[in-house]
């Protein structure tokens, strides 16, 4: 929390960007011009001139109170205890590595950390790796028969029995897969990792805009963006992997643990099963379906969750920059560039 | 007598773990998602217990808005502003819609309980399948979660069955015949053809892994439908409750009605209708008389062609058969998850024009995503 604090201070005191009091002189000025033209405007017979003048007046004080509710909710953000919020509706899972009292930036990060490298995503990765090699193991059969005496007369058939001659291109896929759904979620820890410092330049200089008269579009679209990557966007993290992290523990012995082991089974009827081959054919389907379920169950929460947060970010931006600015589409400016 | 004592431990392990596999049942994610562990963790979330502050602070909020749209309503009216009185009889219209929808939601998401069921019973019977009734929306959500489910296993089996008959292909292709006593002479694979089958059957896997992991996508998808968008009903009221965020409100309510409640009962129906006993039959009938239309060119086509043995031809016909078959039927389940989507972005569109929500009108992000 601290380092957001700092982050966000050292941004509004430095004196290399000593935007507050810049911005409060700066609206200050501009209202005393605007006041001036505003009391000669009858005298020159404009009372167009004066009405305009007035909204100007209005959207200027409208800046400040702006920029001082800007400074109550940055504060406000960085000290917000979202952990135990997200804790009473059990949206985070409580492990020796999850940060105490942690702002919405942390528990976000947390999140999506525990997911990549503890969770449903690392666990995928390994227990993909480990069958991958499991069904490597396996004897190669070749059988040639010749005729009596001599060599290279006759029928030879060779083949690999190993599982992976079998399902090797399927697993293939799939680590495939696990590799592009790294690559999301190493993006998703960039974003997440710099949304603090977007939200400090992207509103303050928004803020700022939004005072001229000229740039108020423009400063009204860069707080958008701000306020959806810098609050919205982590909030939106925090909740969706901290749901799929909790799930995920919940779910894991019930549906995606591999057969563990138990000897309290009758040995007469066991060795029967084995003998009939169901055992053993019921213990390879029982891997497969929960290795599958568990790469489902990833692939869902490294697709669908980035594709819902990014379009509720976008959403915001685009209805909050068109009340306060110019609208503003992130997504549909990304999609058509790619 | 050393080695067999380590032999015996571990025949006796191999023993003990496949026999407790073939008691433990296979694992089945709709039970636990809905019947299990997780309603009682996430039970807060769709509770509207849980969001009383925030009702409250809504209430407060609307009160507040309406007290300076009276205000500004009063000035209007005083100094002939026609422009603020219009913008107060609009403010204050929003609001009361507002408090209407937070009268709604107030007593829990129970009436958009009955909603979501009303809509899937009626879909259900309109298709007229025998479905069971949906008592609850955990049962909804249970029932379109095991009809996706189903399906999803059963493309793995038929998977399977791919690539042991892709196994069963190689071995033969690889038998090779040797005439060369001595090192001289020549060698040949009589089945080497089969090698080329086994390539072609083993592309059909691509489409049957792409419908599998559509349908497995679905079945979680639900799930993260059904814990977590009853969060934006009431974010969604809260916004709307401002003047500067009724859109993004609007947005969410939009995305809650159309995912939440109509998703999940278009869905049921859909798969309703594509898990159905006649249904099948009809599709299967139909995919077969076309494969068996296809074979019959093929086979004289290749036959004429190749000029090789008639079982080049049979082979690759059935196969084209069986797996356009399997194909088409996880393709038709597959399609009622993409209709629902594509009519669910269309009651957005609807519902952000209700809403007055910009971002979901005229063709959103959603779809441009998807």
């Amino acid at each position: 929390m601290q380092e957001c604090l700092n982050s966000i201070n050292s941004f509004l005191t430095a004196p290399y960007t000593a935007w507050f009091p810049i911005t409060l002189i700066a609206a200050t000025l501009i209202i005393f011009i605007l006041a001036v033209i505003y009391l000669f405007a009858p005298l020159m017979g404009r009372e167009d001139i004066r009405r305009n003048i007035g909204i100007m007046i209005y959207q200027t004080l409208f800046g400040i109170v702006l920029i001082m509710a800007f400074g109550i909710f940055a504060t406000w953000l960085c000290s917000f205890n979202a952990e135990s919020l997200l804790q009473n509706l059990n949206l985070i899972l409580a492990t020796s590595i999850a940060p105490q009292n942690a702002n919405l930036y942390e528990t976000a990060l947390y999140d999506l950390y525990l997911f990549t490298n503890y969770g449903a995503l690392a666990n995928t990765n390994t227990f993909s790796f480990l069958l991958y090699a499991a069904l490597n193991i396996g004897p190669k059969f070749g059988i040639g028969i010749n005729a009596p005496g001599i060599k290279d007369l006759g029928v030879s058939v060779e083949g690999a029995f190993t599982a992976s001659s079998v399902l090797g291109s399927y697993f293939g896929y799939m680590n495939q897969a696990i590799g592009w759904l790294f690559i999301i979620n190493d993006l998703q820890f960039i974003i997440i990792s710099a949304a603090p410092i977007i939200f400090a330049i992207f509103v303050s200089i928004g803020l700022i805009a939004r005072i001229f008269g000229f740039s108020r579009n423009f400063g009204g679209s860069l707080i958008a963006l701000g306020v959806g990557i810098g609050f919205v966007y982590p909030l939106m993290v925090s909740i969706t992997y901290g749901f799929i992290n909790v799930a995920y523990s919940q779910l894991h012995n019930s549906i995606f643990a591999i057969t563990t082991s138990t000897f309290g089974t009758e040995i007469q009827s066991a060795l029967v099963s084995v003998l009939k081959g169901k055992a053993l054919t019921k213990a390879i389907l029982s891997a497969i379906y929960s290795i599958i379920n568990l790469f489902g169950f990833t692939a869902t929460a490294s697709l669908i969750l980035p594709i819902l947060n990014f379009v509720v970010v976008n959403t915001f931006v685009i209805d909050f920059s068109q009340a306060f600015g110019e609208r503003l589409d992130f997504m549909s400016l990304l999609t058509n560039i790619v | 007598m050393k080695r067999i004592i380590p032999l015996i431990i571990l025949a006796t392990i191999i023993l003990a773990r496949t026999s407790y596999a073939q008691t433990q049942t296979l694992p089945d994610p709709c039970n636990s998602l809905y019947y299990g562990e997780l309603p009682n963790t996430f039970g807060a979330l769709s509770n509207a217990s849980t969001y009383k502050g925030l009702i409250g602070y809504s209430m407060l909020i609307i009160l507040s808005v309406l007290m300076i749209v009276a205000f500004l309503y009063a000035i209007g009216m005083a100094f002939n502003i026609s422009r603020l009185i219009s913008f107060s009889k609009n403010e204050i219209l929003e609001n009361v819609l507002n408090f209407i929808l937070i009268l709604f939601v107030a007593g829990g998401i129970a009436g958009v309980d009955g909603i979501v069921i009303g809509i899937a019973q009626f879909s259900a019977s309109a298709v007229g399948t025998n479905q069971p009734s949906i008592t609850s929306i955990s049962n909804l959500y249970h029932s379109a979660c095991k009809n996706y489910y189903r399906d999803a296993i059963g493309e793995i089996t038929n998977l399977i069955q791919l690539a042991l008959t892709v196994f069963k292909y190689k071995i033969f292709s690889s038998i090779q015949v040797n005439l060369m006593p001595n090192g001289f002479g020549v060698s040949f694979r009589p089945f080497a053809w089969l090698g080329l089958v086994s390539k072609m059957a083993g592309s059909f896997s691509l489409p049957i892994i792409a419908i599998t992991g559509i349908e497995f996508i679905n079945v979680y998808l639900l799930a993260i439908i059904y814990y977590i968008f009853p969060l934006f009903l009431y974010l969604g009221i809260l916004f709307r409750t401002f003047p500067w965020t009724r859109a993004i409100g609007g947005a969410l309510l939009g995305l809650f009605i159309s995912f939440y409640v109509f998703y999940p009962a278009l869905i049921y129906a859909i798969s309703s209708i594509t898990a159905s006993s006649s249904m099948q039959a009809l599709a299967q009938s139909t995919i077969t008389t076309l494969a068996n239309e296809l074979q019959g060119s093929l086979k004289g086509g290749l036959t004429k062609s190749i000029n090789l043995d008639l079982s080049v031809s049979s082979t690759f016909s059935s196969l084209i058969t069986t797996y356009a078959e399997i194909i088409a039927m996880g393709g038709i389940n597959t399609i009622g998850i993409l209709i629902s989507l594509v009519i669910c972005f269309d009651l957005i569109e609807a519902f952000g024009d209700l809403l007055g929500a910009p971002s979901l009108t005229h063709g959103g992000i959603l779809k441009k995503v998807i």
